[in-house]
């Protein structure tokens, strides 16, 4: 049940922070194969009841553990479940996207949003998004009209409306969030966005989309202006970060755009998660904000998302890159 | 009963409650800090527990400085003394260092002391650390009372 206290929450916080995966225990799990690690991480408390014990199960089950521990314990339940919007954009994108190719995607449904799956299915079946927030009615309105279309339905661009769904809902509640918690909260989606509207730009010149085609996958809220994300497209390779390192996380972007594979979506997505869980690490050691809150869900993601790309390596036989830690 | 007498009882209460409620408020956010980590490592409980209490001194400091003020003006004795204005104004001021610096230190003590309770909550080996980072702010407290003291003595009735 929520709580108002920050002191409580961040308390809590501290004393299971320890339960994150430190540098020694990557060290150690580094050292093992698939079976052995699975069995280590089990061994840890990683993932304590997980359906299966496969290593995707152990990661949703810990997941699902930490957004239902911040639930539990965040002071404002308004703030902490834009950190889980990450999911219900997930949810919404599966049940969009399986309308639009007739297929059944309940089994793709996550738990631990802000939103119940079941309500956003109910939502997506009858096209009624009155229920969810208001800033998220139009555009998912659109995803619906373009999902149900005989032809012309896209697939990325209901992901987008999907996405700008989700962070025009952010924004809106960042409006109205006062004080320090408010303006560090926002500080963090504008970076997002940013990140996000340069990775499609990136993708986009890739596959060689007009200034029309790539409109509709930007994101509003971040520092760019439409405008100027177009006019990239059409830029040089070397141009290209002098035009779109703006904004809180610049230098980032710069030196995502500016890296020795030159305008890579791989690299920028993962300058995007180091340059987050940057923003998150800042914020750890307050004691009456948000920060350490939303820090613990942050790191579990990132953790989650380097235990995935550590299994990844182990089955490809490759040896894993060192993530990048928030401990 | 004079004025005089009137406006030191006034900063003799003054002292119990802003010093009280300093301390209320700096008790009441380390025993959330605490309670925040004992919901998760009850076994922390005895070393958070002086960490938590810090801040509750001012408040006794404030009850200490009303109780002499009612002693010096013979209130416990049952026949207080007929101040003059310039008394009473005297022990007013003298209530003020105690009365003032308890309400501030209280609340910047309970806010450092929860830090060194999450501080503990991570390493509990960093406990003691964390009682003296929470004990430095009582400095001011200390010589707070010091001050008050020793102008409560020296005013004469």
């Amino acid at each position: 049940m929520p709580q108002e206290s920050y002191p409580y929450a961040v308390g809590r916080v501290r004393a299971v922070e320890e339960r994150l995966l430190d540098g020694s225990r990557w060290a150690r799990l580094r050292e093992l194969d698939e079976h052995d690690a699975v069995r280590y991480l089990a061994e840890a408390g990683y993932g304590a009841n997980a359906a299966g014990s496969e290593p995707e199960d152990l990661i949703e089950a810990e997941l699902l553990r930490a957004r239902e521990f911040v639930e539990e314990v965040t002071p404002d339940k308004r703030l902490s479940d834009l950190f889980l919007l990450r999911v219900d954009a997930h949810n919404l994108k599966v049940l969009l996207k399986s309308r639009l190719l007739g297929a059944e995607g309940g089994a793709l449904l996550l738990p631990g949003g802000g939103f119940e799956p079941a309500a956003l299915a109910q939502a997506v079946e009858s096209g009624d998004f009155s229920a969810l927030p208001a800033a998220m009615q139009a555009p998912l309105a659109q995803a619906w009209e373009l999902a149900g279309a005989k032809e012309g339905g896209s697939a990325p661009e209901i992901s987008a409306l999907c996405d700008r769904a989700v962070f025009a809902h952010a924004f809106s509640v960042l409006k109205g969030a006062r004080g320090q918690s408010g303006a560090e909260l926002r500080a963090y989606f504008v970076v997002q966005v940013d990140f996000l509207n340069v990775l499609s730009v990136v993708r986009a010149r890739r596959l060689g989309y007009t200034e029309k085609e790539l409109a509709p996958m930007l994101l509003s809220g971040g520092s760019h202006a439409a405008q100027e994300l177009q006019a990239a497209l059409a830029a040089e390779g070397r141009e290209l970060a002098g035009l779109l390192a703006k904004g809180p996380a610049a230098e980032a972007i710069a030196a995502a755009l500016e890296g020795a594979s030159g305008a890579d979506a791989t690299e920028v997505e993962r300058r995007m998660d180091r340059e987050l869980l940057r923003l998150a690490r800042e914020r750890k050691y307050e004691s009456f904000s948000m920060g350490p809150i939303v820090g613990y869900l942050l790191a579990r993601e990132a953790e989650a998302k380097a235990l995935r790309v550590f299994f990844a390596a182990r089955r490809a036989g490759v040896e894993p890159a060192a993530p990048d830690l928030y401990v | 009963m004079t004025t005089g007498t009137i406006i030191a009882l006034v900063g003799a209460a003054l002292a119990t409650i802003l010093a009280g409620i300093g301390s209320a408020y700096g008790v009441r956010i380390t025993g959330q800090a605490t309670a925040g980590v004992c919901a998760e490592k009850p076994e922390l409980f005895g070393k958070l527990l002086v960490i938590e209490a810090l801040p509750g001194t001012q408040g006794i400091y404030g009850f200490l400085t009303s109780v002499l003020i009612m002693l010096r003006i013979g209130l416990l004795g049952g026949s207080p003394a007929e101040l003059t204005l310039a008394q009473g104004w005297s022990f007013f001021a003298a209530a003020m260092p105690v009365t003032i610096v308890g309400i501030i230190s209280a609340i910047y003590q309970g806010k450092t002391a929860v830090s060194a309770i999450h501080m503990a909550a991570k390493d509990p080996s960093t406990s003691a650390k964390g009682i003296t980072m929470a004990a430095m702010v009582e400095t001011y407290a200390i010589l707070s009372l010091l001050v008050s003291v020793l102008l409560l003595f020296g005013i004469p009735v």
